[in-house]
C-alpha cells in the first residue's frame, strides 16, 4: 500500500455544460417562477480510469487535444473533484501546471517569491534559507528589489520556476511547463527536472512535445477520449498511439481521395484536352521567357500543392514499408502564374517528432522556373533507411527569393516501416558491418 | 486540529495579509490617512445634519457617531472579502490549498484595517472628553467575536457569489439597509416600539450597542444583546461553514 504514491480508482470526471447560463440570483428567480428546469450538456472527460504510480516512478500522459490529460492532473492535484472513484495521494503534491500564479506585479521581486512560495506551501524559514539560491538559479541578482510589473516575461517565468523548485514534493505534477524561458534556461529546467527523478521523486509528465516523455518517463499511459490504457513502456505507447493517428489520418486521406477521384475523373471526361503534362512543357522552355512582374509578385496563392503520393517499390495499397525499399514521393502541384526557381521540400519526422531527414530541391542544387499550370515533383528515394516505426511526411513549396511558403503542408501523410529484418534500434539504420580481429 | 487548516497555512495567510497591506498603503504614502479620511468626512456631514438639523440630543453626539461608523466599516467589509473567491479564480484553477484561507485572509485585512481604524477612533474620542473605564478592555474581545460573525458571513456570501454573479451588488443594498436599520446615526430610543424590533434583528446593532457601551459609557452592555451577540456570531459562523462546504467543490470548474 504504501509503496503507491497514487492510486487512482474507477475515476470519472464529468462536466456539465448548461444550455443557458444561470449565473445570477435574478435569472434563478425567473426561471424558478416560470418552471424553466435548467439543463445541461453532458461531456464525460474521464471515463473509469484507474492506475497507481509508485514511489520513484516517472509517468508519462500522453494524448491528443480534449483527451482528458489535464483535467486527469488536476484531479490528482484535487483543483477539481471527481464526479465518481477516487484519487488516493501518498506526500505532498506539487503541480506544476503554471507557474508564477499568485503574482501581484505591484510588489517586487523579493516580496513575490514569499507570497508565491506560500502558497506552494513552502516555508518562509526555507526560503530565507535557499534565497541566494533561488535568485542565483533565476539569474536575477540585480532585479529582486524591482517592481515585478517591470519584469520581462521571461524574467517573471525564471523567478516563477526557481521558486517552485525550492519546494521539495514527494510527486511532482508537471504540465506542459517547461516551455517557457530560452533554451539556456529550459535546458536547466530538464537538469534540475532529472536531478527530482534521480533523488526518487514521483514524476506525472503532461507534455506534447513527445521526445522529452520518451526521455523523462520509462512509462507512460495513453488516455484517448477519456479512457485510459495500461501502464506500459512508453517507446511502445508511442507507436500505437502514433500508429492510431497513421490509420485514422489514412481512412481520412482514401476517403477524400477517393472523392476527390471522383470529382478529378468527371473533369477529365468533361474536358480531356485541358490537362496537359505541364512540367514537360515547362522544361522545353528558356527560363528568360518568364515575365520580371511574376517574379516580383507571386502571391501567397501562388503554387499550391494539390496531392501528395508515396509509392514504394511493391507499389502495395497503404503506406507500409520496409527498411531499405525504393520509395518515391510525388508532389502534384498547382501554379497560378510562372514562378522563378521555386523550392520544393520533403521533411520526415518520427513519431516524437525528431527530424528524420529534410531536404530540398535547393539542397540537391537544383534550379528549375515552373509555368503556370499543373505539374509533378518527384522525389525518389533510393533506399529508405529507416527503421521500424511510424513516421509523417511534411511537405512544403517556398519562394525561394523570399524565403516565404506559398505552401507546406505539415505531416500531409503518416508512414509506417515494418517487418523489416534489420535488429537495429532506432531511427535510422547505419549501414554497416561488425567484424573481430585478434591483435 | 481545531484551528486547521488556519495554523498549517499561517504562512500563507500572513503573507497575503502582508501583501494585500503593502499594496494598499504603500502606493500612496498618505494610503492609511486616506482610508481614514473617507469616514472622518462622513461623520462630519452626518454630525452637521443631525447636530445643527435635526437637532439630535444625544450627550456627545460626534463620539457616538463615529463609534458607531468605525465598527459598522468593518462589517461592511464583507462586501470585500465577499469577492475573494472570484477574484483569486486564477490561482484555485492551478493550485490546490484550503480555499477558505482566501476567505480568511480577506477578512484579516479588514479586521487590520478596522484595528488602525478603531486606534485613531479611540485617540479622537479622548479629544472629544471621552473618558476611558477598565470596561474598553472588553473591545478587543468584542471585536474578535464580531470577526467571527464577518468571517463566517464572508464564507457565505463568497461561495454563493461564485455561483450568482449578482450577488455582489445585492449585498450592496443590503448593507445599505442594514447601515440604517442599526443604531448608528440615530439612537434607538427615538424609534417607536414596532420599528425598535427591526434594529434587534439586525446582528450589527447589538455589537454597536455593546461597543459603546464598554467604550463610551463604561459599562457592561445589557444581557439581551450579549446574547444577540452569541447567537447571531454562532448562527452566521455555522452557516457560512456549512454554505461553503457545500459549494467549495465546485469552484475549480465554476471560476
Amino acid at each position: 500500500m504504501s509503496e503507491n504514491a497514487i492510486e487512482v480508482k474507477g475515476l470519472t470526471k464529468e462536466f456539465r455544460i448548461p444550455h443557458r447560463k444561470v449565473d445570477t440570483v435574478f435569472e434563478q428567480l425567473v426561471s424558478a417562477l416560470t418552471g424553466n428546469r435548467q439543463t445541461y450538456e453532458r461531456f464525460l472527460a474521464l471515463k473509469d480510469i484507474s492506475f497507481t504510480v509508485e514511489k520513484g516512478e516517472s509517468i508519462g500522459i500522453i494524448g491528443g487535444n480534449g483527451s482528458g490529460k489535464s483535467t486527469l492532473l488536476k484531479l490528482i492535484a484535487r483543483i477539481l473533484t471527481p464526479t465518481s472513484g477516487s484519487v488516493r495521494v501518498e506526500g505532498s503534491v506539487m503541480p506544476f501546471i503554471e507557474l508564477g500564479v499568485g503574482f501581484q506585479y505591484d510588489l517586487s521581486a523579493r516580496e513575490n517569491v514569499y507570497l508565491y512560495g506560500s502558497f506552494l506551501s513552502l516555508k518562509n524559514e526555507v526560503i530565507e534559507r535557499r534565497y541566494k539560491e533561488l535568485v542565483e538559479f533565476a539569474e536575477l541578482e540585480n532585479f529582486m528589489d524591482m517592481k515585478l510589473k517591470d519584469f520581462s516575461s521571461g524574467m517573471v517565468a525564471r523567478l516563477a520556476f526557481s521558486t517552485a523548485i525550492m519546494a521539495d514534493p514527494d510527486i511532482l505534477l508537471i504540465d506542459e511547463v517547461l516551455a517557457v524561458g530560452d533554451i539556456e534556461f529550459r535546458k536547466k529546467c530538464i537538469e534540475k527536472m532529472n536531478e527530482y527523478k534521480r533523488s526518487g521523486k514521483t514524476i506525472l509528465l503532461v507534455s506534447h512535445d513527445l521526445s522529452m516523455v520518451k526521455e523523462m518517463c520509462p512509462q507512460s499511459i495513453l488516455l484517448d477520449g477519456g479512457k485510459a490504457s495500461e501502464k506500459r513502456d512508453t517507446e511502445e505507447i508511442l507507436t500505437s498511439y502514433f500508429c492510431a493517428l497513421v490509420q485514422k489520418k489514412e481512412t481520412e486521406l482514401s476517403e477524400a481521395n477517393a472523392k476527390k477521384n471522383e470529382d478529378e475523373l468527371g473533369e477529365k471526361n468533361a474536358k480531356p484536352a485541358e490537362k496537359m503534362p505541364a512540367p514537360s512543357e515547362a522544361k522545353a522552355e528558356p527560363a528568360e521567357k518568364i515575365t520580371p512582374q511574376v517574379i516580383v509578385e507571386p502571391g501567397p496563392e501562388g503554387l499550391k500543392i494539390t496531392d501528395v503520393r508515396m509509392s514504394g517499390k511493391k507499389g502495395g495499397m497503404g503506406q507500409v514499408f520496409e527498411t531499405g525499399e525504393s520509395v518515391t514521393i510525388i508532389l502534384q502541384y498547382t501554379a497560378s502564374m510562372d514562378l522563378k526557381n521555386p523550392r520544393f521540400g520533403t521533411e520526415i519526422r518520427s513519431s516524437d517528432g525528431t527530424l528524420c531527414a529534410g531536404t530540398s530541391t535547393r539542397a540537391y542544387g537544383l534550379k528549375k522556373d515552373i509555368r503556370k499550370g499543373e505539374g509533378e515533383v518527384i522525389y525518389r528515394i533510393d533506399k529508405l533507411m529507416l527503421l521500424p516505426g511510424c513516421y509523417t511526411l511534411s511537405v512544403s513549396v517556398y519562394d525561394s527569393l523570399r524565403n516565404l511558403p506559398f505552401d507546406s503542408l505539415n505531416n500531409i501523410t503518416t508512414f509506417q516501416v515494418s517487418e523489416s529484418k534489420v535488429k537495429d534500434r532506432g531511427i535510422v539504420l547505419l549501414e554497416g558491418n561488425w567484424s573481430f580481429k585478434e591483435i | 486540529m481545531l484551528f486547521d487548516p488556519y495554523w498549517s497555512y499561517r504562512e500563507l495567510i500572513w503573507n497575503l495579509v502582508k501583501a494585500n497591506l503593502k499594496l494598499k498603503y504603500r502606493n500612496s504614502a498618505l494610503g492609511f490617512i486616506w482610508s481614514f479620511l473617507n469616514p472622518l468626512a462622513m461623520s462630519l456631514v452626518l454630525i452637521f445634519v443631525f447636530m445643527h438639523v435635526f437637532k439630535f440630543q444625544v450627550a456627545n453626539y460626534p463620539a457616538y457617531l463615529l463609534t458607531g461608523i468605525i465598527t459598522w466599516r468593518f462589517f461592511a467589509s464583507t462586501s470585500y472579502s465577499l469577492r475573494s473567491i472570484s477574484l483569486n479564480a486564477h490561482v484555485i484553477k492551478k493550485i490546490y490549498f484550503p480555499r477558505e484561507i482566501l476567505v480568511f485572509s480577506a477578512c484579516m485585512f479588514s479586521f487590520a484595517v478596522s484595528l488602525f481604524e478603531f486606534t485613531v477612533l479611540l485617540l479622537l474620542l479622548i479629544l472629544l472628553g471621552v473618558s476611558f473605564s477598565a470596561y474598553i478592555l472588553l473591545l478587543p474581545l468584542f471585536l474578535a467575536v464580531l470577526f467571527v460573525m464577518v468571517y463566517g458571513v464572508s464564507l457565505a456570501l463568497s461561495a454563493l457569489s461564485v455561483y450568482y454573479r449578482d450577488l455582489e451588488h445585492i449585498w450592496e443594498i443590503v448593507l445599505q439597509v442594514g447601515f440604517y436599520a442599526a443604531p448608528i446615526v440615530y439612537p434607538g430610543d427615538i424609534l417607536p416600539q414596532q420599528y425598535y424590533n427591526i434594529l434587534l434583528a439586525n446582528p450589527m446593532s447589538h455589537f454597536v450597542i455593546s461597543i459603546r457601551y464598554v467604550i463610551m459609557y463604561s459599562e457592561l452592555p445589557h444581557l439581551g444583546s450579549i446574547i444577540g451577540i452569541a447567537a447571531f456570531t454562532l448562527l452566521s459562523f455555522v452557516l457560512g461553514s456549512l454554505i461553503f462546504r457545500r459549494y467549495e467543490p465546485g469552484f475549480g470548474e465554476k471560476l
